[in-house]
Parts: C-alpha cells; structure tokens; sequence
C-alpha cells in the first residue's frame, strides 16, 4: 500500500511539474504561436503538430501549453484569495460569538447553492474574462475554507494555550492570528492543494459554457468547447486537453492526500 | 492461365461497365438528378425541416420565409429565376397584367378571376384593395416599412385594382410579389369573421396548401387545397403533393441527422459542415438553389471615428483578409468568396470588373496599415457572442494581427451589439448579409436607417439611392447601382469574406425544387417515390 502511494506520488509530482515548466517555460516550449492559423484544420496528431489542430487551423499543443498557464493562474489565484476570504470569516465566526450566527448562516447560504450554478449566474452578470473567473471562483469556493477554518478553530479556542494567552492580555488579532492560525496552517494547505484542482475544473467549466474566458485566449475549457461539435471528424481536439484536466485534478489530489497524512500527527509518517 | 480471358468473364465485365456508364449518364453536374426525364408522380407529403419556426401563419405579420406558408398563399406576382443569368423575372400571379401610368405614379393591376381563398370567399379588387391597406396600416405588418411609396389604393371594378404612388417606385412590383411573400393575400372574410389572432393561427390564403395543424415549435402541416387556379405541367391543378409538414429545428445538424435517418426529406440551409456528409451518402443530395446567399461576414468600418477614420487603414484591413483561407475553414467547400456585401452576380447593379478588387495581399496591407500608423494601431472587432461568429471573429483578428493591425476581440451579446453599432462607437464590426430581390439596398445604405449597421454615410449616395428606387427602367437601375456600389466599395468602409447560396439538403425522390427567391416552390414540388 505504501508503494503503490509512493508510486502514485512521484507520478503526480511528475506530472505536476512538467506543467510547472509548460506554466513557467510556456514561450520556450509552445512549438508555434497559439494564436495563429498557419496550418489545415482538423489534421490528427503528427510530429509537426503533437495534439493535431482545430477548426480554425491552429496547433492544439500550443494552446494547450498556454491554456496551462492561464489555469494555473487561475486555478492558484482564486484559491489564495478563496483561503484568504474563508481564512477570515471562518476566524472571525469562531471567535465572535455575536456574529458567528451571521457569518455562518451567510457561509451556508452560499454553500447551498449548487457551485456550478452560483458560478455561472455570478459570471453571466459580471463582464466574461479572467478577472471575472477568478472572483467568481474565489467567491464559490471561500465557504469551503470558511467551515473548514470555523471548525477546527473552535476546537482549538479550547485549548490551554489559548486561555493562557487571553490571560496574558493578548487581544483578539493577535490571539487569531499569531496563535491559532499557524495551528490550522496544515488544515488550510490541504484543503487549498485539494481545491486548486477542482478549481482549474470549475475554470474549464464556466469557459466551456462560454462565461469565462473568452477567445481567442487559450483556455483548456474552450480548447474542448471548441472541439466537442468536431468529436466525430476529430476528436483530439476535446479529449487530449480533456485528459489534460484529468491528471491535473488527480495529481493534485494525490498530493494533497499525502499533505494530509503528512501533516496529520496521528497519521503522518514521511 | 492469369492472362485467359474466358467469354463469361468478358460479358460479365462488359455488363458491369455498361451499368456504370449508364449510372454516370444520370448523374447530374448541378446536384439535382435529372427531374425533367422523370414523370410527375402526384401525392405523398413533403417533410422540410428548418431552423426557425413561424410566430404566426399570417402573411403579413411574418418577417422570415418558410415553404409552408409559401404554399398557403399567392402575391399579384409571381417570380422565376433564370437558371443561368439569375436574373429573377416578374410573372402574373394574382394579378395578370399590371402597367404603369402617370409617370409612374401609379400602378394599374388586372386580377385574375375565378381565384378563391380556402374558406370558400372570392379573391377579387375589393379584397386586394383589403389586403394592401392592411399590409400598409397594420401595426405589425412587416412590409409597411418597404411600401411607403403607396398613397392609396382604388377599386376600379371588379378585377381591377389602381395603386396611386407618392413617388415611382420599382421595388413595389418586388415587394408585392411572391419573392417577398409578406404580401400575400389574406381572406378578408376570415379575419372579419375570427379575427387576427385566429388568422395567425390558422392562416387563409388562395395557395396551393391549406392549414392542416400546427404544434407549436415542432410542425407545421399543411394539406392540398383542391381548388387551386394554377395548373400543373400534368395539366391537373397544382399541387402535386398531397400536403407537406414544415418541421422545426432549431439545431439544423440535428435536421440532418434525421434526413440521413430517413425522417425528413429536405432541410432547408444544413450548416456547411454538414454538406460533405450528404455529398457521401448514396440517396441524397445537395442543391443549390441561387440567387439568394447568405453573406457570412460583412464587415463595417467606423470611417467617422477611431483609427479607421483612416481610408488607408481600412484597405489594409480589406487586404489583409484571406478570403479563400476562412472560405475553406469556415465554409467547408460550400461557400464561395464573396467581397462585395449587398449585392450578388445576376442581379442589377452586379459589376465586379468596375469596383475595386480587395483580394488578399499581404504585403499591400501591411504597408498600407503603416502609411496613417508608421507605428502600429490597436483596433477593436466587434462580433455577436454565438456560433459561428467567434471563430470568423478569431479568424479576422490573426490576418489583421498579421497586417500589423493589432486586434482587439469584443464579444458582445445580439441587443449589446446592436446598440453599439447604433451608438457609433465601434471600429469595426461584422454581421451576416444577404443580397435583395431586384437589387433594392436602399435600407442598407441610406444614411440613418436602421438596416444601415454599419452607419454608412454619404449624401451623394442617399440621393442616388433615391433615384434608383424611382428608376422604372432596368437598365438604368443597373448603371446607377453599379455606380453606387462603386462609391462604396471604393471607400473600403464595407467588405464582406464569403457567401453561401441558398441550399437544400434533400432525398433525391425529392423532385421539382426551385424558389422564388428566397423560399422554395411548394406547389411545384413532388415525390417520386
């Protein structure tokens, strides 16, 4: 069992960072621009054209190698502003006993919404693009570091220390933020490794349904938008970059899985 | 003992490649198989399927074609389109002769007698004068826009009808007759009797078919109206068909999914792409049905205001498309290039040799695009958010990116488009056009009209644009179009890619197809099978 996890590891971490080096090295690597239409449209895969190319002529690689970036971006971005906006509501919930009720019936609220759904109403009221994206997403997925952070905080404003600090005179910003955040730090990585891979999905997603990014940028989600009404004449299109999203998601689930054990005391062997 | 040619195997070779030339001897170079060798067969019912569904069965208050409504009713005129010049000629319908008199303030029509409507009433100058007046005075007639040229109408006598004119007009015989369908005659005695609503239900003309049944958003049906006046090439009055059913779908790929499956015979317009797959199948057919085309991106430039105030910079932007490129992505071998929007071969005013010819040319725009920006120019594109609209737009902006015109892409939805294209504040935006029976653009150049998306402008052109339409003479039509378009191709402020004809994709027992201009012939079709 241990192998099999150490061999699922290195394969995630592998595939993690060949588009780490797409992300990084994305002018180096793109073989042509993703932009432009110097080749037959709908050719299969080749040699001269690794993923074949589109409709419109252009190489599927290239914009699959770009389309990595902008879902990186997209994907860490949100997630950092998601942690950060959770991070805060879920501390100030757990500490304030007037506003608890509030914050998490309002985190609630949002939670019940189906996240597609709260996503692409959000997305079609707000101007389609990357900023847009991000916000939207950072919204969707905010409850979820919310109730994470409001539950473990709770347990730990229980604890000794803590008490032992309020009876030092410690005031409420340093108490959340210099003696309980660091102890949900693992709680918190976690969840954010896990979400940046559902959140590239959700950015895939809202582009498919043409909410998101909007073209002629390079998103995988419109690179499969683009090729689902080819699916018979030619299927590269969608299912390569489809794939693409499949070992993203998975990777990071991977990782985070073994950030969990980890990080987990009880759990946690290296 | 290879090389042993027996007499059985030489028979057999000799039959099978006496079947093959025969088989190739029916084949037809136009698409539609050889509909004038095979007899007419009547009956049966014609399956359309299409991609719009009617709001109503009222003629007047449609503003799109359908063959079904086509077939329920009859114009004063008639039109037919000559195969090879696509010139379109205008033919007694419900009117048999008509003339005008007063300098051509005024158009006498003789009616054709013993017409009758399908609830049994008569068709006669009364009822005309009816008609007219409600295609000009109704609220939601669409063709009221187009006959502002009536003044009023007079009953002569019974078959004889006086339309007094404000001004000459050519386009009144265009707009009343079958090529532009909303003047179809309607049955005074019905709408008196029922009233609108049930008229847009249940539709009344003296066509070919009448009203059967329709379902809302999936058929419309429509069966044989035994007392129609027209008779057929049998010598029986028309239709051949017992009855027809126009089928809604708003997905056409899906349209064509079903006429493979064998549960619709024609679709009218399949998508490009879906052509080379009918091409492939053994009983079907692709035919082409001219004049009318859809021209898929015509392009209009702001020369008002922004950086294509430039007439440099505009020709750059003409030149720098790659016309046969986006013909062969985007119009899968079907569409043909097109550069002149408005307007198509055949039709007056169709003179390619004195307009300028923007065809691809690389290096031309590039060194045209630097003459007002030595340093470069962003321009933005504005294109409606749907298929296939996104790619002409992704397609657009890598040429002109190519010419050195940096491009920005602003997608916009249909109501945001129009408002923008209105407020003036574009560069430059594309849309689909198309080519107008008998030439009439007037709308589409004339200074502030509402068809005039592009906000083209020029004095000279508005009043040569009022001369053509008061113009009876064809001929000279045709100079002062030809001169017009010349004016507007020459300030680059419109260009168009691509056109696809007016097509139909269809069985082959399918027989007798034709329009009359943008709608096919129902009454003439039949089914041999």
């Amino acid at each position: 069992m241990r192998t099999k996890r150490r061999y699922s590891l290195w394969l995630s971490g592998l595939a993690l960072t060949v588009l780490a080096v797409f992300v990084v090295f994305e002018t180096w690597v793109c073989p042509y621009d993703p932009l432009s239409i110097d080749f037959v449209p709908l050719g299969p895969p080749s040699l001269k054209n690794l993923f074949g190319t589109d409709e419109l002529g252009r190489d599927v690689f290239s914009r699959f190698v770009a389309g990595t970036r902008i879902s990186f971006i997209v994907g860490t971005v949100s997630v950092l502003l998601a942690a950060s906006m959770g991070i805060l509501v879920g501390l100030v919930a757990a500490y304030s006993k007037r506003l608890r009720a509030l914050l998490m019936r309002m985190i609630d609220a949002i939670w019940a919404f189906p996240m597609i759904m709260l996503a692409l109403a959000l997305a079609a009221s707000l101007e389609p693009g990357l900023g847009t994206v991000i916000i939207v997403i950072a919204v969707v997925y905010s409850p979820l570091f919310a109730r994470v952070v409001y539950g473990q905080a709770l347990s730990i404003f229980e604890r000794d220390f803590i008490a032992a600090a309020r009876t030092l005179g410690c005031g409420p910003v340093r108490l959340l933020f210099t003696h309980v955040l660091p102890n949900l730090a693992a709680a918190i990585l976690v969840q954010a490794t896990l979400s940046v891979g559902t959140a590239i999905v959700l950015e895939s997603s809202l582009s498919f349904l043409g909410v998101g990014i909007q073209p002629p940028t390079p998103s995988w989600g419109l690179i499969m938008q683009s090729g689902y009404k080819w699916l018979e004449q030619a299927h590269w299109i969608s299912i390569l970059p489809g794939i693409g999203i499949y070992v993203t998601v998975v990777s990071y689930s991977v990782l985070g899985d073994w950030l969990r054990i980890v990080l987990d005391p009880k759990q946690g062997t290296t | 003992m290879a090389s042993e040619m027996t007499r059985r195997v030489f028979l057999k070779g000799a039959m099978v490649g006496a079947g093959v030339l025969m088989g190739l001897g029916h084949l037809d170079p136009s698409g539609s198989s050889s509909d004038a060798a095979t007899p007419i067969k009547r009956g049966g019912v014609w399956r359309v399927a299409g991609w719009m569904t009617p709001p109503t069965l009222d003629a007047h208050r449609i503003s799109q074609y359908w063959a079904c409504i086509g077939g329920m009713y009859d114009c004063l005129l008639s039109t037919r389109i000559d195969p090879k010049t696509l010139a379109v000629e205008l033919l007694p319908g419900l009117a048999t002769d008509w003339h005008y008199e007063k300098e051509g303030k005024r158009l006498l029509f003789t009616l054709r007698k013993g017409v009758g409507f399908h609830d049994g009433s008569k068709f006669d100058a009364q009822v005309a004068k009816w008609n007219l007046d409600r295609v000009c005075k109704h609220p939601k007639s669409y063709l009221k826009s187009d006959l502002t040229e009536i003044e009023s109408v007079e009953v002569l006598n019974d078959s004889t009808l006086a339309v007094n004119l404000r001004y000459p007009s050519a386009s009144i015989l265009y707009n009343l007759s079958d090529g532009r369908l909303w003047s179809g005659m309607v049955s005074k005695a019905f709408q008196e009797k029922y009233g609108d609503d049930e008229l847009a239900r249940r539709g009344c003309g003296t066509g070919a078919f009448r009203y059967k049944q329709w379902i809302v958003d999936q058929k419309i049906v429509v069966e044989r109206f035994p007392d129609y006046w027209r008779q057929g090439e049998d010598g029986k009055p028309l239709p051949y068909l017992d009855g027809m059913e126009e089928h809604y779908r708003p997905q056409i790929d899906k349209a064509v999914v079903d006429l493979r499956a064998g549960d619709i015979d024609t679709v009218i317009d399949p998508a490009d792409r879906d052509v080379p797959t009918v091409r492939k199948e053994a009983n079907l057919q692709f035919i082409e049905l001219p004049p009318f085309e859809y021209q898929k991106i015509a392009i209009g430039f702001n020369a008002r205001q922004g950086p294509f105030t430039s007439h440099a910079l505009r020709k750059a932007a003409c030149y720098a498309i790659d016309r046969e490129r986006i013909n062969r992505i985007m119009g899968f071998g079907v569409g043909r290039v097109h550069q002149y929007p408005w307007i198509s071969r055949g039709q007056p005013g169709w003179a390619p040799e004195e307009w300028p010819d923007y065809s691809f040319n690389l290096e031309k725009a590039q060194e045209l695009a630097k003459v007002d920006y030595p340093r470069g120019v962003t321009v933005e594109l504005f294109s409606i958010s749907r298929e296939p609209d996104n790619a002409f737009a992704q397609l657009i902006k890598a040429m002109w990116d190519r010419a050195g015109i940096k491009t920005e892409l602003k997608s916009l939805e249909r109501l945001g488009w129009i408002e923008s294209m209105k407020k003036d504040t574009f560069h430059a935006g594309f849309w689909s056009a198309a080519n107008y029976i008998g030439g009439f653009i007037r709308d589409k150049l004339v200074s502030g009209s509402p068809g005039n998306w592009a906000n083209f402008k020029n004095p000279k052109v508005d009043k040569m644009l009022d001369e053509h339409v008061g113009t009876l003479d064809v001929k000279k039509r045709h100079e002062i179009m030809k001169d017009i378009l010349k004016i507007v191709y020459e300030s680059a402020e419109l260009t168009s890619v691509f056109a696809s004809t007016h097509s139909v994709a269809t069985h082959k027992k399918v027989k007798g197809l034709r329009t009359f201009w943008r709608h096919e012939v129902a009454a003439e079709v039949w089914l041999d099978a």
